[in-house]
């Protein structure tokens, strides 16, 4: 049974039909009068380039030159690079002459923007056929590069809009009756001289910043050019934020809405490992879902997690100690899994290769398994930090995170610039004077009344400085914190303030005065409480007894 | 001077007047010539007058600083490279299988790209060196070892680049990278700029492609696999190394990998991030999207404090190199490292400056060279000054002062005799050199000691103990009794294996020296000797007690015979490395074995006995009569390793000569604090005659620097005003100030003109063109007092002056004020 293009897209997108029927109306005949403009939006991995995407190759991917082109606006970040990309793919064959199944837009449906194509072999092939298209291997180079420069498809120069323009104008003008006659003849023979060209702008949102200007031409550029061009931006923000001031042509609005549970469990069945066992993966996927739906919508992290979690729901079975039916098990055995992933490998803190040889290391290791293995893993790792070579090389992210040392007074700015950032100037004289009628240090009771003073309790006032954030600070001020805290005479010297530029290089100090200033730099400490709280404890120094109303 | 009376300009460019006949300036010049040419080809190396110094001994010094520091750099580059060997092998194989598939690796529904992270260390600087080793290493078609690392380090970079079937790899800089576009560039031009052959670069020939288009990159990356499809199917990946992550601008590396991501189908992509601080930095830097995008992993730099200790080993304690540092100095070296910067690059840059400052000043220092004979040359160089400095060395008085008593003759001729103690050098450099020979062989050991007992807490690093050792703490120091009394408390079987273990490692004792004479006996030999007695009393006591005594003892001495042979006693150095208690856990001692047989035995025959009991029957199994024999040994093993341990780590200072060879100059500089001397008292500088206290007054160095003295420079004057004055000045007050005491001056110069013809007023060594003095004298002379004009512009450049240094600036809270910024004398 032959199935029409349409019912392959509804094939391969579950749950997009109504858009791809809709994108496929506005479509209609190859030649056929389009709006000039259209606007994708919904949020990022509904497949909204995919589904795009297919729908062009599947319809118009046979005909060349290109009847579209697919622009990807963090790449093409100027506007001279929009349109030479775009007249360049007009007038070449479309990258990938080929139908869109079900299985291969298994793999291209999901991916989060940005990754769009990803078979690997098929690309591959696509490449070195492209390249043996265009260079021949020689002998010698000179006679190769003049052999190129024939071969190559050519690279147009267009600078500007009304280049631009023009050059739309050539391309659709191009068409020849007789390249109509080879092209169009599965849509039976055409009627009108041309066919529509579409113009795709991927990741749109980005136009605003890099070629604002760009963007009323965009809309209009059907008018402008007098041809059938039909320019779809695919985003996900809503068009109002695109509006100029100035006005301009309103695109027709197609929003993606978000995947019920029954069409993301219906993607998810897609990926179903080859010869796993469906019921039992459908169970899985079914748990994954229910689990992190409430903290995730994104339907690739989503496939992420079960792309990593799945070998473990299953290891069970193949060790022999759970049979397929044992759900509750299995279940069981899985939950400790889903909260290490909850909190670390959703939030990428370790990444899919460490998980996964973390968690088949662990199985390879102790055939107990379990948590405990992995926990009792990554223990037995931080004990090795302190041996050289191997072990320090094996180490993963999580054990890393707190290891990053810093020269000792290095370690005292950085408390210092804290300190400075988050105590208000007029208690310096009282925490940091080295003479003080009081007898050092402030006290708790101190701490209090000075609090009460200016008018705020302890703990919830509006003012604090912990919930407002760090305070810039003039780093003569800082300097001086720090030459009273350091319990030793250190002589003042060069090194302290390349320390300083080296703690703004690293962006654990942030500089507020700009760089050609050279005089009372004002900085800022951007560095967490805790991590403070860590280096504070290295060096045996008791921040807490300085910090004013900190809890 | 009427041309330079403008009121719009204030400096003018005076050309000095062509007088005299060119040919004699053209002598001159030639002179002057020879003796800078010198000077260019000995880096500024100059004679120094205090010794009469020839030309040839200068050379011989720099000849002598430039091989020593070429040795030193070296093998501290060996040392870097072999530190991180298995870091670099690591990312290797990592970019190596970044494209292929795994088995373990679960199939990801997005393709990551492949990101290695690099922790580097929180010194940024250093990793340019560390960088350009890993693409080097990346760029290689094998992958690393410790061998090929050597030699790759010797051969030259693009030597290595031309393979086609490697990976290519690029560096990124934060500085290069400031928005998306150049930062595009950037990789693109490198890329293309690393000349593999045959490949097409698309900005050529007549295509009009923009240098940040990410085309370019890719009809490139399909020439190069033009070239290569038939050989084999892998394709070279593509290495970006992002240097200095945190510099970064975020957004641009964000829009970047997913550029990179993007075109990964098409290129094969490898990102390695080079991180300072902590993942934190990543994930803060780069939004979810992005990072889920990588697909990365971790790879730990060797950290610098142990690169620092791997370095103080290599060149100090494994003393091979002829300069070596004294305490203080290596102090200054090593607190500098861990207290700002843990930059192992400023630690060579200052050692470097140690090496060439003690070959520059040093007129001995043509004697601190490894290869001293009695045949060099510059023992022939030698002068009277050089034989005054080495009898001014505070080692060798002391040397001469304990031969006076022994020997008075040999004292008498080493003060008086040139020739005699010229004879002499060689042989107490050769002593020096046993010195550092036999140190750092007893130093190993007691390393291998300290890592023998689990001892967490005592345990000091080497550098540690090295420093101990060079203040001469080491040999009273708690750490050795503490070691001894663990020695001393070991139980008769641990003891009998440490003795074993003992005697290995003294086998391994350098046994010839190198240049000595070959009658001169070698230490190590006799204790030696000393060692194997012990062990051989010890084994015939103990053996007497076992209960299989006649088979062990004969098989122990079979193996003794072969003992000597290389396998047994290469097994130790290992060990030592390792560093590692080791209670016979790889069984190399064959003796080791037998014990365990003879345990195992008795286990058999004592089955009943409960645990504590076994634990105790080592000792409850040597006879009453045995046990004292036992005891004494143990003393004598106790106090053998004390004397060793005593004589061989003491400080080298009681070597003579030692300082020929050790620096132990201060040199962090501290520029605020001459400054301020200079300013406070510019008479220690100038050396000048007119600014003394006035007659008559006793006046103490202290008071002086208190005083004004109008002779003195204008800045000074200015900055001891400056010094009274509190937070804000007011300018009008500190110039009338000023001006009070250039009068009083000169009330005073008038005086003493009266008296003396024609006032030579000794304005010279401040610095002021004659031309002017004379000028200022003629009008002193008319108005009879100063002109206001002048002391103005005298004002104003003093300020200009401290406004440079730094002391003063201008505020706007008030306008005729500045500001004063330093406080304190330091």
């Amino acid at each position: 049974m032959e199935l029409t293009p349409q019912e392959q897209l509804h094939m391969a997108f579950p749950g997009r039909s109504r858009q791809i029927d809709q994108i496929l109306g506005f479509m209609g005949e190859p030649w056929a009068p389009t709006p000039p403009a259209m606007l994708i939006n919904g949020n990022s991995s509904l497949g909204k380039t995919a589904v795009v995407k297919s729908i062009l190759s599947t319809m118009l991917g046979h005909t060349t030159p290109s009847r579209y082109a697919f622009l990807d606006c963090v790449e093409c970040h100027t506007p001279r690079l929009i349109f030479e990309h775009a007249i360049y793919q007009l007038q070449n064959a479309p990258k990938k002459t080929r139908l869109t199944t079900c299985a291969e837009s298994q793999q291209e449906h999901g991916t989060l923007d940005g990754v769009k194509d990803s078979s690997w072999t098929t690309t591959k092939d696509a490449v070195q056929a492209q390249a043996s298209n265009t260079t021949r291997p020689g002998r010698e180079p000179r006679k190769r590069k003049r052999a190129v420069s024939h071969e190559q498809p050519i690279w147009s120069k267009c600078e500007n809009v009304n280049e631009f323009v023009e050059w739309c104008r050539k391309i659709c003008d191009s068409d020849t009756p007789q390249a109509q006659e080879t092209s169009g003849v599965t849509y039976g023979g055409s009627s009108r001289k041309q066919d529509t060209r579409y113009l795709i702008l991927d990741r749109a949102e980005r136009l605003r910043d890099t070629a604002p200007a760009l963007i009323p031409v965009l809309m209009r550029l059907q008018e402008l050019t007098g041809r059938n061009i039909c320019v779809i931006l695919i985003t996900t923000i809503v068009w109002e934020k695109f509006r100029s001031k100035t006005g301009g042509y309103e695109p027709i609005i197609l929003n993606f809405p978000q995947y019920s549970k029954a069409e993301t469990i219906a993607i998810l069945k897609r990926d179903l490992p080859v010869g796993g066992d469906e019921e039992l993966y459908m169970r899985f996927v079914d748990l994954v879902y229910d689990v992190f739906q409430r903290n995730c919508k994104d339907l690739n992290e989503i496939r992420h997690l079960v792309a990593l979690l799945y070998p473990l729901y299953i290891k069970p079975i193949k060790e022999g100690k759970a049979q397929r039916s044992e759900a509750l098990k299995l279940h069981k055995h899985i939950q400790a899994y889903f909260v290490e992933a909850m909190d670390k490998l959703y939030l990428r803190e370790i990444s899919s290769a460490e998980w996964s040889d973390r968690t088949l290391a662990s199985s390879a290791g102790s055939h107990s398994g379990k948590i405990d293995s992995t926990l009792g893993d990554s223990a037995s790792r931080r004990l090795a930090i302190g041996a050289p070579g191997s072990e320090r090389a094996m180490m993963t992210a999580v054990d890393v995170q707190n290891t990053f040392d810093l020269p000792y007074y290095t370690k005292f700015i950085l408390i210092a610039s804290f300190l400075a950032s988050y105590n208000p100037p007029r208690l310096d004289m009282r925490y940091f004077a080295k003479v003080s009628n009081q007898g050092g240090k402030m006290t708790k009771r101190a701490k209090q009344s000075a609090a009460k003073k200016h008018g705020h309790d302890q703990m919830g006032s509006k003012l604090r400085q912990q919930l407002l954030g760090p305070k810039t600070f003039p780093i003569e001020r800082m300097l001086a914190i720090f030459y009273s805290i350091l319990d030793e005479d250190v002589e003042e010297n060069i090194n302290v303030h390349t320390q300083i530029a080296s703690l703004v290089s690293l962006r654990l100090l942030q500089r507020v005065t700009p760089m050609d200033k050279l005089d009372s730099i004002k900085c800022k400490c951007s560095v967490s409480y805790d991590t403070i709280k860590t280096l504070a404890k290295s060096t045996k120094f008791e921040i807490d007894k300085y910090l004013y109303d900190f809890v | 001077m009427d041309e330079f009376d403008s009121l719009t300009e204030s400096v003018f460019l005076v050309e000095p007047k062509r007088t005299g006949s060119i040919k004699a300036k053209g002598k001159k010049a030639d002179l002057k010539g020879k003796t800078s040419q010198l000077h260019l080809k000995l880096d500024g190396f100059q004679q120094l007058q205090d010794v009469d110094e020839p030309w040839e001994a200068t050379e011989i010094r720099h000849a002598l600083f430039n091989k020593e520091w070429e040795l030193m750099s070296s093998r501290i580059e060996d040392v870097m490279l072999k530190m991180n060997a298995i870091v670099l092998s690591a990312i290797y194989r990592f970019v190596e299988s970044a494209y292929t598939p795994l088995a373990t690796r679960a199939v990801m529904p997005v393709q990551e790209l492949p990101a290695g992270l690099i922790f580097a260390g929180i010194n940024v600087p250093d990793h340019d060196l560390m960088f350009q080793q890993i693409a080097r290493t990346l760029t290689s078609p094998t992958e690393p070892t410790m061998e090929s690392l050597e030699q790759q380090s010797k051969s030259s970079y693009d030597k290595l680049v031309n393979e086609g079937t490697s990976n290519h790899v690029v560096i990124l800089q934060s500085k290069d990278c400031t928005n998306l576009k150049s930062a595009l560039k950037c990789m693109i031009e490198q890329f293309l700029g690393l000349g593999v052959a045959g490949t097409i670069n698309p900005l050529e020939g007549g295509m009009k492609l923009q240098n940040y288009d990410m085309v370019v990159l890719e009809r490139w990356y399909q020439s190069i696999l033009e070239l290569h499809h038939e050989q084999r199917d892998q394709r070279p990946a593509l290495v970006v190394i992002i240097q200095d992550f945190e510099s970064f601008d975020q957004d641009t590396l964000q829009d970047l990998i997913t550029i990179c991501s993007n075109y990964q189908d098409r290129i094969p992509f490898v990102l390695l991030l080079g991180l300072a601080t902590s993942i934190d930095a990543l994930h803060q830097g780069l939004p979810k999207s992005v990072l889920s995008l990588l697909r990365t992993k971790t790879f730990l730099m060797q950290q610098s404090s142990e690169c620092l200790t791997a370095i103080v080993e290599d060149l100090f304690i494994h003393a091979n190199v002829g300069l070596m540092v004294g305490p203080l100095p290596l102090k200054q070296l090593i607190d500098q490292f861990i207290h700002y910067n843990f930059s192992v690059g400023g630690f060579v840059s200052n050692l470097k400056y140690v090496v060439m400052h003690h070959y520059y000043a040093n007129p001995l220092s043509i004697l601190c060279d490894r290869s001293l004979t009695a045949q060099s040359r510059a023992l022939e160089l030698l002068g009277k000054g050089h034989y005054d400095h080495i009898r001014m060395l505070p080692s060798f008085q002391q040397y001469v002062e304990s031969k006076v008593e022994s020997d008075s003759q040999t004292a008498e001729m080493l003060l008086m005799d040139d020739e005699f103690l010229a004879l002499q050098i060689p042989d107490l450099a050769n002593d020096l050199q046993e010195y550092h020979r036999n140190f750092a062989f007893v130093f190993d050991f007691l390393w291998f000691l300290q890592s023998r007992f689990p001892i967490s807490v005592l345990k000091k690093s080497k550098r540690a103990l090295y420093f101990m050792a060079l203040d001469g703490s080491l040999t009273t120091s708690s750490t050795l009794t503490f070691l001894l009394g663990l020695i001393r408390k070991l139980n008769s079987n641990d003891m009998m294996l440490f003795v074993e273990d003992w005697l290995q490692v003294f086998k391994q004792a350098p046994r010839c020296t190198l240049l000595g004479s070959p009658d001169q006996e070698n230490a190590m030999e006799k204790e030696l000797l000393v060692i194997q007695s012990i062990r051989d009393r010890m084994v015939a006591l103990l053996d007497v007690v076992s209960e299989d005594s006649v088979t062990s003892s004969s098989e122990i001495e079979d193996n003794d015979a072969t003992g000597e042979g290389s396998d047994r006693v290469q097994n130790i150095p290992q060990r030592m490395a390792k560093g590692r208690p080791q209670r016979g856990t790889q069984g190399n001692s064959t003796f080791v074995k037998k014990r365990k047989l003879i345990s195992l035995k008795a286990n058999d025959t004592e089955s009943r006995q409960t645990k504590i009991a076994k634990k105790s029957r080592d000792t409850a199994r040597l006879p009453k009569g045995a046990l004292g024999a036992y005891t004494l040994l143990v003393t004598e093993v106790d106090e053998t390793i004390a004397r060793i341990l005593r004589t061989y780590l003491d400080c080298h200072t009681r070597m003579p000569l030692n300082e020929i060879f050790y620096y132990s100059q201060a040199f962090l500089p501290q520029p605020r604090a001459s400054i301020q001397t200079a300013l406070g008292q510019p008479e220690l500088y100038l050396n000048c005659t007119c600014c003394h206290p006035p007659k008559g007054t006793e006046r103490t160095r202290a008071s002086l620097a208190d005083m004004v003295l109008p002779t003195q420079h204008d800045t000074c004057i200015l900055y001891k005003l400056y010094v009274e004055c509190g937070r804000l000045i007011n300018m009008y007050d500190w110039f009338t100030a000023f001006g009070m005491i250039l009068e009083r001056g000169l009330k005073k110069d008038q005086d003493n003109n009266g008296d003396k013809v024609n006032g030579t007023k000794s304005r010279g060594p401040k610095g002021k063109p004659k031309a002017t003095a004379a000028k200022r004298a003629s009008t002193e002379e008319k108005e009879s007092g100063l002109d206001q004009k002048e002391i103005q512009a005298r004002f104003i450049s003093g300020v200009a002056e401290l406004q440079f240094m730094g002391f003063i600036k201008p505020t706007n809270r008030k306008t005729d004020h500045v500001m004063r910024l330093t406080w304190g004398n330091i």
